[in-house]
């Protein structure tokens, strides 16, 4: 916006009226697109991340520790040579604008809860990385629909080498 | 060397509106702030990526956040259904307030 500090009587005013006017009008003809994509800055979960225990880490990721079996899958190696990598594959069934979000928990690492993935405009609702586990654990990927539901989906994993020591 | 941050995106062949595999690649250390250093006994102190937001065209299309326990040099692969060629970017934030950022070019065809 044009700041004016010599000429600050009406007929400025007016000028900078009609300004602001035109960029509501057009902001409202959406000539401005809005910015969905700021608004898409999802909070860093931070105390969910450090949560110990799968109830404590799943309450605090996603409000809730259940989760309905179904519409969910996990893929993942069931033997891992080595727990620092292990290739994981979440997806779901069901359409992908329904799909809001995926959470990953590792039940017996120190902090289970793992990482979360919003599927903003993704077309597809499947996502894939690598984690560390120290141990032989279950893996838990759940989806969390755009209305607020949980599905999971549990594998076991056998670890041969831990992924967390030095 | 191989230098943390140096990353890697790459976009499948693309079709209006349908989806296509997006793969990507950071080498970073992903330390848990947990290990040792095996010679000095020291604390490794954390350096991990936390978040990991991806925009096409400008707009957001995905966004992660990250734990300790993703593996080092973190790999990720997503969809994108692009509706026009663009240009995907990708930005990965740590907890030592580095941000590194890669493109790549979407065509439709």
């Amino acid at each position: 916006m044009r700041v004016t500090n010599d000429n600050t009587g009406r007929r400025s005013f007016l000028k900078t009226l009609g300004a602001t006017g035109a960029v509501v009008a057009a902001a409202g003809a959406g000539l401005m697109k809005p910015v969905k994509s700021l608004a898409a800055n999802f909070q860093y979960p931070k105390k969910a991340f450090d949560a110990e225990g799968m109830d404590a880490a799943m309450q605090a990721a996603m409000g809730t520790s259940s989760a309905t079996e179904g519409n969910v899958s996990l893929k993942a190696p069931t033997i891992a040579e080595n727990g620092a990598v292990v290739p994981i594959t979440a997806s779901s069934d069901l359409d992908a604008d329904k799909v809001a979000k995926f959470h990953i928990f590792v039940a017996k690492n120190p902090a289970p809860y793992t990482a979360r993935f919003h599927m903003v405009g993704t077309g597809r609702p499947e996502v894939s990385t690598r984690i560390k586990m120290g141990e032989t654990s279950n893996i838990v990927a759940v989806a969390e629909t755009t209305d607020g539901k949980f599905y999971k989906a549990t594998k076991e994993v056998r670890v041969t080498i831990g992924g967390c020591g030095g | 060397m191989a230098k943390t941050g140096t990353a890697r995106i790459r976009v499948g062949s693309a079709q209006k509106g349908q989806p296509t595999q997006v793969r990507s690649l950071i080498l970073h250390p992903m330390e848990t702030g947990l290990r040792k250093d095996p010679k000095t006994g020291e604390k490794i102190p954390a350096h991990y990526i936390q978040k990991v937001k991806a925009d096409f065209n400008g707009e957001r299309v995905f966004e992660a956040d990250w734990s300790v326990a993703i593996s080092k040099n973190p790999y990720m692969s997503y969809y994108l259904a692009p509706q026009s060629s663009g240009t995907l970017k990708m930005t990965w934030e740590d907890n030592q307030g580095g941000t590194y950022t890669a493109e790549a070019e979407v065509k439709v065809g």
